[in-house]
């Protein structure tokens, strides 16, 4: 049994034509086999093959067998270098480091306005800053899931009563130092859409009071220059309305932290940070710890005596230095006011698990240590312990001050006691505050018990949710 | 015969195109991946940024546009073993297709974005090839007359 090597039929051996197609077997004559005589064909006329026979039969002359394989044989070999490339390409986004963040940083914040429209999670944490937003999305899906278990949220996670759209955003931009910058959206409209029929069954209160107030279909437009203008922070003149950006890994990305850093920093201290330190820690050696059980002791050496670059430096890379920009600030109202602080741990019981993706959850058992204040050169000495879930504060001022979490919390986040996240950084260990802060924001929405969580939603739907609050935390 | 032949290499060669392209535009109307990819996300989960969605998402997001580069160079191979071939990549892209569609859309037709009517184009063009190559499969007879090779 041969096959056709033209369609692939079967066909007998001694078949010279294919009954598929009729190719002529190039084979027989490639091996140096006398000429095929054609069915029909006088012998001794000129030997003319089938495939000639057919190609005279459409009125055109067609190229000989080898030269159509030929020709397939570098398309064939074109197609396969221009899809091989095509795949290349794509795991080279997928292995080659995550493709996040956006060539200029004005892109980053529309990119993320743009996201926010869509309702798309992925495309926004793809702009936030990859040291900020490592696992938020663990955050996001469990509070998704429990919301869709709820009936407050839809399967696709797309919020129907609600959308908000952005048109003709202007941005300006300003390079704050090294690799850092701030947008300004300067101009454009927010349209915010409200619709009541679209809210889910379990906030129909919601949507009654929406209908009520606001009719079926509410939609305001707020001009953006108006509320830029209106924001003011620290007094005149107006902070305006603006992002930091970030370049990290050669593309720029939204950072949350900075931003509010900076709106808080112009709050506080009437003016913004010194952003040209933002890239000093590169210079610095970081500060760690040898292993995970140590590194809330070693941050916290590093930051007695005032030191908050020491502080920062004992903090994971691209988290310290987002706050680095405030630390002259900082420094310089505590001198002004001749206060400072001291921070140390005497003693800790402490427990490590198991390391996860470089992460490792230290539980705190027990701490005790000192958190010494000094204002107008004057010492204010103050003793603290924090065990399981209660506290005790030995102030200055010679009272003892105890309080635990209440049990109701403790029950319904699942937390008993504090605990921390630890990275493996730099040869070392460090505090992660922003692992910390995902991991309580986890624990808390994956412990919170379905009862109470259908009875704070019913709470919220007949608009009693501060009674609700108050009931739980006395 | 040729023709058929014809319309199944176009069909395979479309279903190939369709599914290397779904992974570079956005899978979704609205909501997730409504403005990323799929190539995005496992991305974002290769480098542990996303940790809610399982590692081997990233083998499944890949599987479509690797099928697709298989199936293009196959489209265009004669013979039974490259027919086997295609046939297998064919319908593994289906399953992978329908899985994906599944997980990012849960079939339902209005939360379709540009990617998963590629997804679905490519699936439509499987069966189309499938179907025409169905039509041309050799014979049983061996031998074809005179008028039947000339016509």
């Amino acid at each position: 049994m041969k096959f056709c090597p033209e369609c692939g039929a079967s066909l007998a051996p001694e078949q010279r034509f294919c009954t598929g197609c009729g190719f002529a077997l190039a084979g027989a004559a490639a091996a140096g086999a006398p000429p095929s005589p054609v069915p029909g064909q006088p012998v001794g006329a000129p030997q003319v093959s089938a495939y000639e026979q057919l190609g005279s039969h459409a009125g055109a002359p067609l190229p000989p067998p080898s030269g159509r394989k030929r020709v397939r044989g570098l398309v064939i070999a074109g197609v396969g270098v221009a899809v091989l490339g095509v795949v290349g390409v794509a795991a080279w986004q997928v292995f080659g480091g995550a493709d996040t963040g956006a060539d200029k940083p004005e892109d980053a914040v529309t990119e993320i306005l743009e996201a926010a429209e869509s309702q798309d999670p992925v495309a926004a944490i793809r702009m936030l800053n990859p040291a900020e937003s490592a696992g938020i999305d663990e955050v996001y899906e469990q509070l998704h899931q429990r919301l869709v278990k709820a009936g407050v949220a839809s399967k696709d996670g797309v919020f129907e009563a609600g959308a908000v759209t952005f048109d003709d955003v202007e941005t300006r931009v300003r390079e704050l130092g090294d690799d850092v910058a701030i947008v300004y959206l300067e101009d454009g409209t927010m349209t915010v859409e409200l619709k009541a029929e679209e809210f889910p069954a379990a906030l129909s209160g919601v949507a009654d009071q929406v209908r009520a107030e606001l009719g079926d279909s509410w939609q305001e437009r707020i001009d953006l220059s108006d509320l830029a203008d209106d924001l003011y922070i620290g007094g005149e003149p107006g902070t305006g309305l603006f992002v930091i950006t970030v370049k990290v890994d050669g593309k720029w990305h939204v950072s949350p932290t900075a931003t509010a850093a900076e709106y808080l920093a112009r709050d506080w201290f009437g003016q913004g940070g010194d952003w040209s330190a933002y890239a000093d820690g590169g210079d610095r050696d970081p500060v760690t710890a040898d292993v995970p059980q140590d590194a809330l002791q070693v941050l916290a050496d590093a930051a007695r005596g005032d030191d908050l670059d020491g502080m920062l430096d004992a903090l994971p890379s691209g988290q310290g230095a987002l706050l680095r920009p405030f630390v002259e600030l900082a420094n310089r109202e505590l001198e002004a006011a001749g206060a400072g602080f001291d921070l140390a741990i005497d003693e800790q019981e402490v427990r490590a698990g198991d390391a996860k993706d470089g992460l490792v959850r230290v539980d705190i058992d027990r701490l005790t240590g000192d958190l010494n204040g000094k204002e107008s050169g004057d010492p204010y000495p103050n003793r603290f312990t924090l065990s399981g879930a209660c506290a005790e504060l030995a102030t200055y001022y010679g009272e003892v001050e105890q309080g635990c979490t209440p049990q109701w919390l403790v029950d319904a986040s699942g937390i008993s006691e504090a605990f921390v996240m630890v990275r493996e950084t730099d040869g070392g260990w460090q505090v992660d505050p922003f692992a910390t802060a995902v991991a309580w924001l986890e624990e808390i929405v994956g412990n919170f018990p379905d009862s109470e969580l259908d009875s704070l939603i019913e709470a919220i739907d007949n608009g009693s949710a501060d009674d609700w609050i108050a009931d739980r935390l006395g | 015969m040729q023709r058929y032949r014809q319309v199944a290499t176009g069909a395979w060669l479309i279903a190939a195109l369709a599914w290397l392209s779904q992974a570079f535009v956005p899978w979704a109307s609205r909501g997730p991946l409504s403005r990323s990819t799929l190539l995005d996300l496992a991305a974002l989960i290769q480098d542990r940024i996303l940790v809610s969605v399982p590692r081997w998402t990233v083998g499944l997001a890949l599987a479509l546009p690797v099928l697709a580069a298989g199936l293009a160079v196959l489209a265009l191979l004669r013979g039974r073993a490259a027919l086997i071939g295609r046939w297998s990549l064919g319908l593994l892209g289906v399953g992978a297709v329908a899985v994906l569609t599944g997980a990012l859309t849960d079939f339902e037709t209005a939360r379709f974005g540009t990617g998963a009517w590629l997804g679905v184009l490519g699936v439509v063009a499987v069966v189309v090839a499938i179907c025409a190559e169905w039509t041309t499969r050799p014979s049983k007879s061996k031998t074809r007359s005179r008028d039947e090779v000339l016509s």
